[in-house]
């Protein structure tokens, strides 16, 4: 065997000096599971691993590089270097790590330096994630080195929070012992993060930190000044310490929402003003812990200053991005989740419309002023979407006991125009990712809710907007509407405003296509997804029912045109409109079908050839060379049936009963009969239909044929009309008398 | 890969599998009512106890299981039938604590409690759900629904989120066509909008058959009677609705619901578009099966020769696990009607009284996966609780969020991996700072090698710094000097 693998002598001498593609192979080399031999333990491993070592060691960044790679892959997939020469490579990387940490500071810009260092945390986090979980290796290797690593990381945090943060969370979680005596310095660094350069963070740095100051809740607060040692010996719940973290965070949105008051006059609303009144929960923690209530700076909003406003929603979003990981993160114990509070808030952020509440009466008159609140209130009530959106991913059913609440609250979040019923479409284009996510969210409520809902109004609302965001924007136009469009395209696009400053208009008049805003595809996808929940649910009035169907079409003909194909959730969308054509009485399956044509869509094919037996009795011809007897059984049979069927005159009665059913169960089912006048249901049913499974017993009986020739040979025909065929003159008779009602029914479907 | 099979009579509990011999006996059991017990996930095992008002949650979870009881949970009174309600389809097995959403459970007197499991609270309580005492409990259509059935000879579907959040609850719609006691009923598996079959057994020797349209409103219709000779006690589907079986105090029938009638005629008995059609069914005909059925009659074999109490199809409807009267559990194949095997409760006792409850669920176990063996902390079921819950407060759940699994990237996803390296590799190679190998790559003597580019290095460094310091030293002197001067000058 050793003969045909390179020795690993020759790769390790490799290592030293090789460069670019060259090292790569030998990364891949190393990969190879020959290397996992025991034989190799004693000379040839060491060898390996002293050499990356070596690399590690050396002052130069691509050394360092190269043994971080080496030594990540090596531990990898060789089982024997991980379990012997793992602690070793572990501590050489950390200390360079260390190293590396005190000399860097964020002026240094050197990008080998920035390379060096990234290689250095993940293969540090690989190494311990390999680690990990083996008893030995973590305890001898692993943990007595954490102390040293975690403070170093910590350090690090607050130059290089990117690298270090997912580190630092896997060891807030899994060794959360050892964390705790830094617990408090990096509780400092995080804070000195959300507080201070929050909103300079990348969107992924902003969850990990959250995630981050979340997991520091499973090491326990330590108070200021403990001084309730008579509380010691009350042994509390494991989660206590994350419980006051969600509190704490639940506390702070009572008085913003009180801020919300200084504009919105709630006393119109007395039940809102209860609700917002009974959001006080910093009683239920000591109040001497380091809680996230301490950590955030007080808001500075001045009604003088209307941009200052802005900073509500922005301190929402942060208390959102705060408690949504608490709410999400897998923990290693069962926690309490306050569920009904975090619903009230939720009410209370959705609360906030003008839809119901009118403005104080002071800042009526300041237009700026009170265009920066309606947008600031949008928000406000946007923050409880995303809350209610964590909320419902994470805990499903459970939020259902609240659903008439929620849905009543979900409701004021479509803008409505001042005094009116009337949807306000205008301020919901202006919304429309916030709407992408707002229907995201009813996406995923709808799927747990039965079909009795009394909100039909609300869904009406819900289809209007759906609909009308799903159209296309030209810019353009906007421009050349009159009036109060205008103020409304300053906002929507930038180009106009240069365009009109400096070049000439002539392009928008005779080139408005190109000043589109396409509708994305995600857009679509949820748009189609919410409105076949919709159509497979409840029965929408037909004036909604034709303005789905007729955006259905439409969209799908234009991606056909446009791009050669139907997406996905548009065929759903067909799909769903066909099989559930509401109140209408036209279907669209003809339309449905022609624009899918070529395509092998199962569902569509089974409505134009419906294989379901229709019929009570069905002749199911056997394998050839048993046709004769068969037949022969066939004759005693039909004589005995022909009796049968004079006998019993209830069943006959039953049997066109029957038949009435199947005529409106068709009606119901396949309602494309009405619209097209030939369904080729008819000659169908003689052709060959793949036989419905049969039982048991019967499967296992003709197991002994090969099943191909079995299918094949299977033919499901009407009784009846089978019948002439097989010379009986007279039980065809009465046969046909049976079926009669069969054929004529078929008769009056074509009427 | 193993189908675990649960059963207990009246004061035994047993845990078994189908295919291997294992069986374990679950302690300080107490069995009233059938359809008591109720199985969460692959760890907590529920069962109500009679003539006390407690249930037992059991360990079931790994290889070795606990007999002993982990956890008695007080009830406000007793009840006969449990039932969950799944919360969300796809959660994490590695939590330690993943409850269904919802409990319910049935009094004698017919009444309907609705717990919230992470959170214990009582939800709601539905005072004569049904006349007479609750048989069986099932939560259909990934819980949207729920049917109780009920010795008052009534169905009853419900919705859930009606269950949950109305005062007081109305059905959705009510079945009364039984005469006696329904016993068992049975929901097919797949779940279409409207294909969902609903069939219920009762005392009254029927077996009625209806389709449930559930997408927009529920108009249950009722497409066949089945009579039978004698009351029916217990009812099975097979997992394709192929066939349905009949459980009676004289033994199991097989009732093929493609029926044949003669040699190449298959009748499709329960198909949409009939309206209740009525058929008997004849264990012992004297005739031939076309003759039977111009009569309205069908043929059903019997399976099994035994008081039926409970019956269970396995995972691939070839087995039909079959709990009788006195406390024994068969396990048959159904086309040879022969049975494989039979468990019996590991007791002393004479008698052990009739199968109440019979649970079957398939279970997989990999060998790479012994972490499923491991034995977890128990996290205990929040209390029950006794009075109704009132919303206006924090309303706090338990809950665990499972831990994905994790891989690290080289390990997972090797070519991504090399690709990051050749991306940070073409960075080095953009640099000013050429990246070279430690020294003059002669690979022959390369430890003496970089050795000695080490120390020339080194001395460049040293000669280096000398003349930095003599410079500096130089600069000094200066300064000094003309301080000194400077100084000199001011006195």
């Amino acid at each position: 065997m050793s003969s045909e693998i390179l020795p690993l002598t020759t790769l390790a001498k490799q290592l030293e000096y090789c460069e670019g593609s060259q090292f790569q192979l030998i990364l891949k080399k190393l990969t190879s599971p020959a290397y996992i031999d025991e034989q190799l333990l004693k000379t040839e491993l060491p060898l390996v691993a002293t050499k990356i070592q070596k690399l590690l060691r050396s002052n130069q960044d691509y050394d360092i590089w190269k043994g971080c790679h080496a030594s990540v892959v090596l531990c990898s997939y060789n089982p024997l270097a991980l379990c012997v020469h793992g602690g070793q490579l572990l501590t050489v990387i950390y200390s360079r790590l260390e190293q590396k940490t005190e000399y860097h500071s964020a002026s240094s810009e050197a990008f080998s330096e920035k390379i060096v260092l990234k290689s250095l945390t993940s293969a540090l986090s690989i190494l311990m994630d390999l680690m990990r979980g083996k008893p030995t290796l973590s305890r001898e290797s692993l943990v007595p080195k954490l102390k040293a690593i975690i403070p170093c990381l910590v350090d690090l945090t607050a130059l290089e929070p990117e690298l270090c943060l997912p580190i630092l969370k896997e060891l807030l979680l899994k060794n959360s012992t050892t964390f705790r005596p830094y617990a408090n310095k990096y509780r400092q660094v995080l804070s000195k993060l959300i507080s201070q350069e929050y909103g300079n963070l990348d969107p992924n740095v902003q969850s990990l930190v959250c995630e981050n100051y979340a997991y520091l809740h499973l090491i326990k607060l330590q108070a200021q000044n403990s001084q309730d040692e008579h509380q010691a010996h009350h042994k509390p719940f494991h989660d206590e310490t994350w419980r006051i973290g969600i509190l704490s965070i639940l506390a702070q949105f009572k008085p913003i929402l009180e801020l919300c008051d200084e504009m919105l006059d709630l006393d119109h609303d007395q039940d809102l003003k209860k609700l917002i009144k009974s959001l006080q929960y910093d009683n239920l923690y000591p109040t001497d812990l380091p809680t996230s209530d301490k950590l955030l700076p007080g808001l500075k909003v001045d009604l003088n200053e209307p941009m200052t406003l802005w900073e509500i929603p922005q301190r929402l979003n942060l208390l959102i991005d705060l408690l949504s990981p608490f709410l999400s993160l897998p923990t290693p114990y069962a926690v309490r989740i306050p569920l009904g509070a975090c619903i009230s808030v939720f009410e209370g952020l959705l609360g906030m419309t003008r839809n119901f509440l009118p403005l104080r009466r002071e800042i009526r008159r300041d237009a700026e002023l009170v265009s920066v609140i309606y947008d600031v209130l949008s928000h406000v009530q946007f923050s409880g979407v995303r809350l209610l959106n964590v909320l419902v991913q994470n805990f499903g059913k459970c939020c259902l006991s609240m659903l008439p609440s929620i849905l009543g609250s979900l409701e004021f979040f479509i803008p409505l125009q001042l005094k009116s019923k009337s949807i306000d479409i205008k301020r919901c284009k202006l919304m429309k990712s916030e709407f992408l996510q707002y229907f995201q969210l009813l996406n995923s409520i709808f799927p747990h809710i039965g079909y009795q809902l009394q909100e039909l109004d609300f869904f009406q609302k819900l289809v209007e907007v759906a609909l009308a965001l799903s159209e296309d924007e030209n810019l353009a136009n906007l421009l050349t509407n009159e009036g109060p469009a205008k103020t409304q395209s300053n906002k929507a696009g930038k180009k106009q405003r240069k365009d009109n400053s400096v070049g000439a208009l002539s392009d928008m008049y005779t080139h408005a296509d190109q000043f589109i805003l396409r509708t994305s595809l995600a857009w679509y996808d949820q748009i189609n997804l919410f409105l076949s929940g919709l159509l497979s649910n409840l029965k929408l009035p037909s004036s909604q029912q034709v303005k789905i169907i007729r955006y259905g079409v439409q969209k799908s003909l234009g991606w056909k045109q446009q791009v050669g194909h139907i997406p996905e959730s548009f065929v759903e969308l067909l799909r769903a409109i066909v099989v559930n054509p509401g109140n209408e009485r036209v279907s669209i399956l003809p339309i449905a079908v022609s624009l899918l044509k070529g395509s092998s869509d199962e569902l569509f094919d089974l409505l134009c050839h419906p294989r379901l037996p229709v019929n009570l009795i069905h002749n199911v011809k056997g394998l050839a060379n048993s046709i004769e007897e068969q037949n022969q059984e066939e004759l005693l049979s039909n004589e005995d049936l022909e009796e049968a069927a004079d006998e019993p005159e209830e069943e006959e009665s039953q049997e066109k009963e029957e038949n009435v059913e199947i005529e409106s169960n068709t009606k119901r089912q396949i309602p494309e009969t009405e619209s097209e006048p030939e369904p080729p249901k008819r000659q169908r049913l003689n052709t060959n239909v793949p036989l419905f499974q049969a039982q048991n017993t019967e499967i296992l009986k003709v197991d002994n044929e090969p099943p191909v020739v079995l299918k094949e040979e299977k033919q499901v025909e009407v009784v009846q009309e089978q019948q002439p065929a097989s010379a009986q003159e007279e039980a065809s008779d009465s046969e046909s008398e049976m079926v009669i009602p069969q054929i004529q029914l078929s008769d009056d479907d074509e009427e | 890969m193993d189908e675990q099979v649960i059963f207990t009579t009246q004061n035994t509990g047993t845990v078994c599998n189908v295919h291997s011999l294992e069986q374990t006996s679950l302690r300080q059991l107490t069995v009233g009512s059938a359809h008591s017990a109720v199985q969460i996930g692959e760890r907590y095992l529920l069962v109500a106890q009679s003539q006390k008002a407690l249930i037992n949650v059991y360990d079931i979870s790994g290889d070795h299981k606990r007999e002993s009881v982990e956890q008695r949970i007080p009830l406000p009174e007793v009840v006969c039938c449990l039932e969950t309600v799944q919360n969300l389809q796809d959660s994490p097995q590695a939590a330690d604590l993943s409850l269904p959403w919802l409990l319910l459970a049935s009094t004698p007197s017919g009444k309907l409690y609705v717990w919230e499991m992470n959170s214990g609270f009582l939800l709601r309580v539905k005072q004569m759900a049904h006349y007479q005492s609750i048989t069986k409990i099932q939560s259909i259509c990934n819980g949207k629904y729920v049917v109780t059935s009920g010795e008052d000879s009534r169905v009853i579907i419900w919705q859930t989120t009606d269950l949950v959040c109305e005062e007081e609850p109305k059905p959705v719609c009510i079945l009364h066509d039984h005469t006696l006691s329904v016993t068992d009923f049975a929901v097919s598996s797949t779940c279409g909008d409207s294909n969902v079959r609903l069939f219920t057994a009762s005392q009254d020797a029927t077996l009625r058959c209806y389709s449930l349209n559930l997408s927009r409103s529920v108009e249950p219709k009722q497409l066949a009677t089945f009579t039978c000779p004698y009351p029916i006690q217990c009812l099975a589907l097979d997992p394709a609705d192929r066939a349905c079986y009949v459980g009676t105090s004289q033994g199991v029938f097989n009732l093929s619901l493609y029926y044949r009638i003669s040699g190449d005629k298959i009748s499709n008995l329960i198909q949409e578009t009939s309206t209740n059609k009525l058929f008997s069914l004849v264990p012992e005909p004297q005739e031939s099966r076309d003759k039977l059925y111009s009569r309205g009659s069908l043929q059903v074999d019997k399976i099994v020769e035994a008081n039926a109490t409970r019956l269970e199809v396995s995972l691939d409807g070839s087995l039909l696990i079959v709990g009788d009267n006195d406390g024994h559990v068969a396990i048959t194949e159904i086309f040879s009607k022969q049975v494989l095997r039979t468990i019996q409760p590991l007791t002393t006792a004479a008698s052990n009284g009739a199968v109440t409850n019979l649970l079957i669920a398939t279970q997989w176990k990999s060998s790479s996966q012994p972490s499923l063996t491991q034995r977890h902390n128990f996290s205990k079921i929040p209390a029950l609780q006794r009075n109704i819950h009132d919303k206006r407060d924090l309303h706090e759940l338990w809950f665990q969020i499972g831990q994905q699994p994790q891989s690290n990237p080289p390990q997972s996803n090797f070519e991504e991996y090399l690709n990051q390296v050749q991306a940070e590799q073409m960075l080095w190679s953009q640099s000013s700072t050429t990246p070279k190998p430690s020294a003059a790559p002669i690979p022959t003597a390369a430890t003496s090698a970089t050795v000695t580019a080490d120390e020339d290095s080194k001395d460049q460094e040293i000669a280096q710094l000398r003349e930095n310091l003599t410079t500096l030293k130089g600069a000094y002197a200066e300064l000094r000097s003309m301080h000194q001067t400077l100084l000199e000058d001011r006195q």
